[in-house]
């Protein structure tokens, strides 16, 4: 007769990720690199934010990206086409990065600081904040059209914001954005995150964003 | 969304667990999961995937038990607490005094137990 028995055995169930992580962490620091994990929803401005973010710090020590898209390399092709080194990802569908895809793309990109590694984490609000990557910092950026309950309705990405970012600020006239009630919505769920505003159109406030992560240096 | 990974997460998990037990032939027949609000896991998928990939491995046909750790909104003024369904959109606002509310909840998943049978 069949033996049954129950062995409890609390843990983690992305134990394998998490240890990759911690792995990826210690070799940031090994290397020097302050390393950003960007999140955000398809077409909130990733890239564009990295454009200007890269040229700011690049007098400051070395920068690159891991672009992380689920298929194309249409950004990767565009940071490189600007001079700064660049590995793409592709998930072939995966809605998220995760720790051994950037220990694998870190190989590859052979990137010394000091200086700042960024991470274009794929476009979507909800997975990717369930993967820790061993990252410094993880910036949420947001943007004006996408509207200002962002922080309400995907409460899981913005509890765990280092930084949260708003993009677009120049199109404010034409969206429906109230700026109060999206800082509510992010500190309903996260006391702690500095809150920047910014447009890569008119370059407003990335200087800012440049000089807060400078300071974590 | 990322049933998959976390499907192939529980798995790896469970077999790991159970490879503890001296390595005799066994058979899981139950895992139990423990998930914060937050942790994204939607159990009707989770379990499709699950069943898929469990396929050939000694936790084929096993039963997927998920047990959510609740989450909730406090207000930072009077204290009000109330259970927050994690399909729902945060309420900025205390609905008893009007304060600001804050969301006490995690993102935690864990392996609690897996039953064999041997």
């Amino acid at each position: 007769m069949a033996k049954k028995k129950i062995i409890t055995a609390r843990r983690s169930i992305l134990c394998a990720n998490d240890r990759q992580a911690a792995a990826n962490t210690r070799l940031f620091k090994k290397l020097d690199l302050t390393t950003i994990n960007v999140m955000a929803s398809p077409g909130a401005g990733k890239t564009n934010l990295l454009v200007h973010l890269l040229k700011a710090l690049s007098s400051h020590g070395s920068v690159g990206v891991i672009e992380g898209d689920v298929a194309s390399s249409i950004d990767a092709e565009h940071i490189a086409a600007l001079g700064y080194p660049v590995t793409q990802i592709n998930t072939d569908g995966g809605c998220h990065l995760n720790a051994s895809d950037i220990a694998a793309a870190l190989k590859e990109l052979n990137l010394a600081g000091p200086g700042f590694l960024f991470i274009e984490n794929i476009g979507n609000l909800i997975c990717p904040a369930a993967f820790d990557l061993g990252e410094r910092v993880r910036l949420v950026l947001a943007s004006v059209p996408e509207g200002d309950d962002k922080p309400r309705k995907y409460p899981g990405i913005f509890m765990k914001a280092d930084v949260v970012v708003v993009n677009k600020l120049d199109t404010l006239a034409a969206f429906d954005f109230d700026r109060a009630a999206f800082i509510a919505g992010v500190r309903a769920v996260n006391p702690a995150a500095p809150i920047l505003e910014v447009s890569c159109r008119t370059g407003q406030g990335l200087d800012a964003l440049a000089d807060w992560l400078l300071a974590l240096r | 969304m990322h049933e998959a990974a976390i499907a192939q997460a529980i798995l790896d998990t469970a077999l790991t667990a159970a490879g503890q037990d001296g390595g005799k032939k066994i058979k899981i027949i139950r895992i139990v999961i423990v998930a914060g609000a937050l942790a994204g896991i939607e159990q009707p998928s989770l379990e499709m995937y699950l069943t898929e990939l469990a396929r050939g491995t000694p936790a084929e046909g096993t039963v997927l038990e998920l047990k959510s750790t609740p989450a909730r909104l406090v207000c930072r003024t009077c204290g009000h607490a109330m259970p927050f369904d994690s399909g729902r959109t945060v309420d900025v606002q205390c609905d008893q005094c009007g304060g600001p509310n804050r969301l006490e909840a995690d993102d935690a998943c864990y392996l609690e137990s897996i039953e064999v049978e041997s």
